[in-house]
C-alpha cells in the first residue's frame, strides 16, 4: 500500500470493530487465505475477536503437537472447513524403546470425532499413536471417500485387515504412508486390492515394517497407477522387482527391498532404475552390489546408505561420484575420510544425518565420526539446514567452525557416544556458545553429551543463546540445579524440552519450567526422581498436566537408605499444556500428579 | 542360621548428631518431602508397602555356594525419629548394609554432584531407534551365518570374487 501509514486509530478501527468498517469480512478472507504458515495464522488468530472467527473459518490445516492437550470435538469444532489434520502421540522416547506399549496416545477418540461433519478433510496424518482396525474402520466409514492422504507414522495396533479395507474403499487414495509402522501381516492381498483398485497413487510407503508382499503386485500398481512418483517397500529381493521397475516410468524416490546374496552381482545385473529416478536407498547393499547406482549417480538427490554394508572405502567411491545430493543419510562407517569426501563433492547438501552404527568395534571398519569430519563437512556445505550426528570425538573448535560456515542451519543434533574413554575437548561450553550466536536460523536443538561435557556455565549459554530454537532435547548437561535454573531464564521461546540422564533434582526442574513462558511440554527420564514426585507440585497450574512415573523399587529402597532421591532408569516426568483436562486413559504405572481439591 | 544375629544399629547418614538439624529443616520447608497430606511420615514408611514387600521377598542374584541359607530374620531399621522392622532373609541385610556404608562413606568424602552424574551415565544408556536396531540385529545374523569367507567383506577384493562365483557357476552348469 503506497502513501503515508494511517493513524494508529484509523488502522485499528480498520481491522477490529464490525464488519462495516473499512476492511469488510470477505477481504479479512481472502487475506487470511493465503497465510499458510502455523506461527503467523497462530498469532492472526490472537489479534481480537473477529481475526479469531476468521482464521477459524479458513484454516486448512492444524498440528495437534501433542494428542492430549486438546479435546478433538472442541477443535474440529472450531474449523469446520479444516482440509489436512497431523496428531502426534507419544513422547519420542517410543522411538527408542522407552515407553511401554501401553501407555496411551489412543487413536479412537480422534477419529469417532472425525465422524462429525467435516466436509473439506482429506488428509490424515498420525505419529506414534496406537491405532487400531476398528479405528481405521470408523475412518474409513466417516472419510473414506474423500480421503487423499492417510499418514500412520511409527503407529501401531493395526493389521493388514485395516488396509484391505482402506484398499477397497478409497479410491481417491494419492498417499498411503505407513513407514515403521507395526502391523499384524495377515496376507499380502491388501496390496493386490490397492493395486486393482486405485489408479492415483503418487506416494507408498511400507518401509521399515515387516510386511510381506508378492513382486507381481507392485508391478500391477504400476502399470495402474501411472503417476507413482515414490515407493518405499519393506525387504524383498530386488531381482524380483524388475518387472515393476520397467513399468513405473514416472518413479522418483526408491527405497528398500534387499540385496539377499551378497556377491552375486549377475543376479542383479538386470536390474534397471526407472530414468527420473533421484533418491535411492538400498537394503543389505554391499561392496559388490554398488556398481546397480552408479549409472544414476550424477542425477542422485537423496540417498539413504544406514541400512547397507558399505565400508568406509565405499562410502568414499560411492559419494564422490553424487555431486548432486541434498539429503545424505548415513551410519558413523562413513568415518572421517568419508566425510570429507562429502565436503569436497556434495556442495548442495542440504541435510545430513549419520546415525549410530554397531558398538562392535570388529564391525565396522573406521572408528566412527570425529571433529575433523564434521569440519570438513561444515566447511564443504555450506548450505546445510539439517545436521544429525552420533559422534565418538568432538571439539569446541569442530562447534564454532559448524556456526561459522553453516548460517543456514534450522536444527543441529550432535550426540557424542560413550565407546572412546577420552574426548579431545570437553567440556563444550564456549564451542556451543559460538554454534548458537552464529546460527541464528536454528530452531531445533539437540546436545546429548557425556558427564563433565557441559559445564553449568555451559548450560546457562545453551539458555541465553537459545535465540528462536523451539525445541531442544539435552543429555547429559550440566553440573547442579543451578545451571538449569539458569538455563531455564535464558529460555523464552522454548515449547517442548526433552531431558535425559541429567542430575537435576523434582524442585529445580520444577522451577525451571516456571521461568520458561513459552515451554508446552517437557518430558524428563533419568534424573533424581522421588518415591512420589511431590516436588514436582511446585509447577501446578491451571491447564498444565503433570504425569509421574515412579521411580523402580531398586531405586525406592535406595532412596530410603539414603534419605535422598537418586538417577533411576525408569522414572519419567510428563508435563504439558492442555485444554481437555486430565487425562483418563493413563496406564497404571502412570501417576497424574495435581494438587489436592 | 539357627541362632538371631545380635541386633546390629547403623548410623546411617551420622544422623544422632544431625538429627536436631534435620528435623527443624524437615518442618520448616514448605511442600516438604517428608509429609503426605499433612501426616509426617519417614522415608521408609513412605515406600508403598507392595514395593517394598516385592524388593525384599525378591530373589537375590545368583551368589556362589557359600551363601548361608536364606533364613528370614528381623531387622530393625531406625531413620529420621521412626523405626521399621523387616524380617529378611541374612543376604538381604547384607546387601542393604552395604550399600548403606557405601552410601555413607561416598557422601563424607564430599560427593558434590560429579560422582552422582557419572552414575547417571552408566544407569542410562543410550538408547537405539527400533528400526536400526533390527537392522544391525539382522546383519550380524546375516555375517555369522555365513562365516568368515563371505564376499564383499573388507580385505577381500571384489573382482577375484565374482569371477571364482562364476567359475563355480561354470563348473555346476558344464
Amino acid at each position: 500500500m503506497g502513501g503515508e501509514v494511517p493513524s494508529p486509530r484509523r488502522l485499528t478501527r480498520a481491522l477490529s470493530s464490525d464488519s462495516t468498517s473499512y476492511l469488510p469480512d470477505e477481504a479479512l478472507h481472502l487475506v487470511l487465505a493465503h497465510v499458510d504458515a502455523p506461527r503467523d495464522r497462530e498469532a492472526a488468530s490472537l489479534v481480537c475477536r473477529r481475526w479469531h472467527r476468521i482464521d477459524a473459518l479458513t484454516r486448512k490445516h492444524v498440528t495437534v503437537g501433542f494428542c492430549y492437550a486438546a479435546r478433538p470435538s472442541r477443535l474440529l469444532a472450531r474449523f469446520p472447513t479444516l482440509e489436512s489434520l497431523a496428531i502426534k502421540g507419544k513422547p519420542r522416547a517410543a522411538m527408542y524403546g522407552l515407553i511401554p506399549d501401553d501407555w496411551g496416545a489412543y487413536a479412537a477418540p480422534w477419529v469417532a470425532a472425525l465422524a462429525a461433519p467435516l466436509d473439506c478433510l482429506k488428509a490424515l496424518k498420525l505419529r506414534r499413536m496406537a491405532v487400531s482396525d476398528d479405528d481405521v474402520a470408523a475412518l474409513v466409514r466417516a472419510r473414506g471417500h474423500m480421503l487423499q492422504e492417510l499418514r500412520l507414522d511409527k503407529c501401531s495396533g493395526f493389521s493388514t485387515d485395516a488396509l484391505r479395507l482402506v484398499a477397497r474403499s478409497c479410491r481417491s487414495l494419492r498417499t498411503l504412508f505407513l513407514e515403521e509402522c507395526s502391523i499384524t501381516d495377515k496376507g499380502g492381498e491388501w496390496l493386490h486390492e490397492l493395486a486393482a483398485n486405485n489408479s492415483l497413487l503418487v506416494t507408498l510407503n511400507f518401509y521399515m515394517t515387516e510386511l510381506k508382499v508378492a513382486p507381481a503386485d507392485l508391478e500391477l500398481l504400476a502399470k495402474n497407477c501411472k503417476s507413482l512418483l515414490s515407493l518405499k517397500i519393506s525387504e524383498c529381493d530386488l531381482s524380483d522387482l524388475v518387472g515393476f521397475f520397467k513399468a513405473a516410468n514416472a518413479l522418483e524416490d526408491f527405497a528398500g527391498g534387499a540385496f539377499y546374496e551378497v556377491g552375486e552381482l549377475t543376479k542383479y545385473e538386470k536390474v534397471k532404475f526407472p530414468p527420473r529416478v533421484c533418491f535411492l536407498g538400498l537394503t543389505y547393499m554391499g561392496t559388490n552390489e554398488m556398481p546397480v547406482i552408479f549409472p544414476f549417480s550424477a542425477s542422485l538427490k537423496k540417498l539413504d546408505l544406514q541400512y547397507t554394508f558399505l565400508t568406509t572405502e565405499d562410502h568414499c567411491q560411492l559419494i564422490s561420484k553424487c555431486p548432486n545430493l541434498f539429503v545424505l543419510e548415513v551410519r558413523n562407517v562413513i568415518g572421517d575420510r568419508g566425510l570429507q569426501v562429502v565436503g569436497d563433492t556434495c556442495k548442495k547438501l542440504r541435510r545430513l544425518r549419520i546415525e549410530r552404527g554397531d558398538d562392535d568395534p570388529g564391525l565396522e571398519e573406521e572408528q566412527g565420526v570425529s571433529q575433523l569430519g564434521l569440519t570438513a563437512v561444515a566447511v564443504g556445505c555450506r548450505d546445510l539446514e539439517y545436521i544429525a550426528a552420533y559422534v565418538s570425538d568432538i571439539t569446541n573448535g569442530a562447534l564454532e567452525s559448524i556456526g561459522t560456515f553453516c548460517q543456514n542451519l534450522y536444527d543441529f543434533r550432535l550426540v557424542l557416544l560413550d565407546r572412546q574413554k577420552q574426548v579431545t575437548d570437553l567440556p563444550l561450553d564456549n564451542g556451543v556458545r559460538a554454534l548458537l550466536r552464529s546460527c541464528t536460523k536454528l530452531r531445533r536443538f539437540a546436545f546429548y553429551l557425556r558427564p563433565g561435557g557441559l559445564s553449568d556455565t555451559g548450560l546457562e549459554y545453551i539458555g541465553q543463546y537459545s535465540g528462536n530454537i523451539q525445541y531442544m532435547l539435552l543429555g547429559n548437561v550440566g553440573e547442579s540445579d543451578l545451571g538449569l535454573i539458569r538455563f531455564a531464564i535464558g529460555c523464552t521461546n522454548l515449547r517442548k524440552l526433552e531431558l535425559r540422564s541429567c542430575c537435576f533434582s523434582e524442585r529445580a526442574l520444577s522451577l525451571a519450567v516456571l521461568q520458561m513462558p513459552s515451554l508446552r511440554y517437557i518430558w524428563v527420564q533419568g534424573y533424581k526422581a522421588s518415591a512420589t514426585g511431590l516436588e514436582l507440585l511446585h509447577m501446578a497450574r491451571p491447564f498444565w498436566n503433570i504425569e509421574f512415573t515412579p521411580p523402580s523399587p531398586e531405586s525406592m529402597l535406595r532412596m530410603a537408605v539414603d534419605g535422598e532421591p537418586c538417577v533411576d532408569t525408569q522414572a519419567q516426568v510428563l508435563a504439558y499444556r492442555s485444554l481437555a483436562g486430565q487425562r483418563s486413559d493413563c496406564p497404571d504405572w502412570v501417576t497424574p500428579l495435581h494438587p489436592a481439591a | 542360621m539357627s541362632s538371631r544375629a545380635p541386633p546390629v544399629e547403623l548410623d546411617f547418614l551420622g544422623l544422632h548428631a544431625n538429627a536436631a538439624a534435620t528435623e527443624h529443616h524437615g518442618k520448616s520447608s514448605a511442600a516438604s518431602s517428608s509429609s503426605i497430606r499433612g501426616m509426617e511420615t519417614s522415608a521408609i514408611a513412605r515406600i508403598d508397602p507392595q514395593l517394598l514387600r516385592r524388593v525384599v521377598v525378591a530373589r537375590p542374584p545368583v551368589t556362589a555356594e557359600e551363601a548361608p541359607p536364606a533364613a528370614p530374620s528381623p531387622m530393625t531399621v531406625f531413620y529420621n525419629g521412626s523405626v521399621a522392622i523387616f524380617d529378611i532373609s541374612h543376604q538381604k541385610a547384607e546387601a542393604i548394609m552395604r550399600m548403606a556404608r557405601e552410601v555413607t562413606t561416598a557422601k563424607r568424602g564430599d560427593l558434590g554432584n560429579t560422582t552422582l552424574v557419572a552414575d547417571s551415565a552408566k544407569d542410562i544408556p543410550l538408547a537405539r531407534t527400533k528400526s536400526l536396531h533390527q537392522f544391525l540385529a539382522k546383519r550380524k545374523e546375516r555375517l555369522t551365518r555365513m562365516g568368515p569367507y563371505q564376499l564383499g567383506r573388507p580385505g577381500t577384493t571384489s573382482g577375484s570374487n565374482i569371477k571364482s562365483l562364476r567359475v563355480k557357476k561354470e563348473a555346476e552348469a558344464a
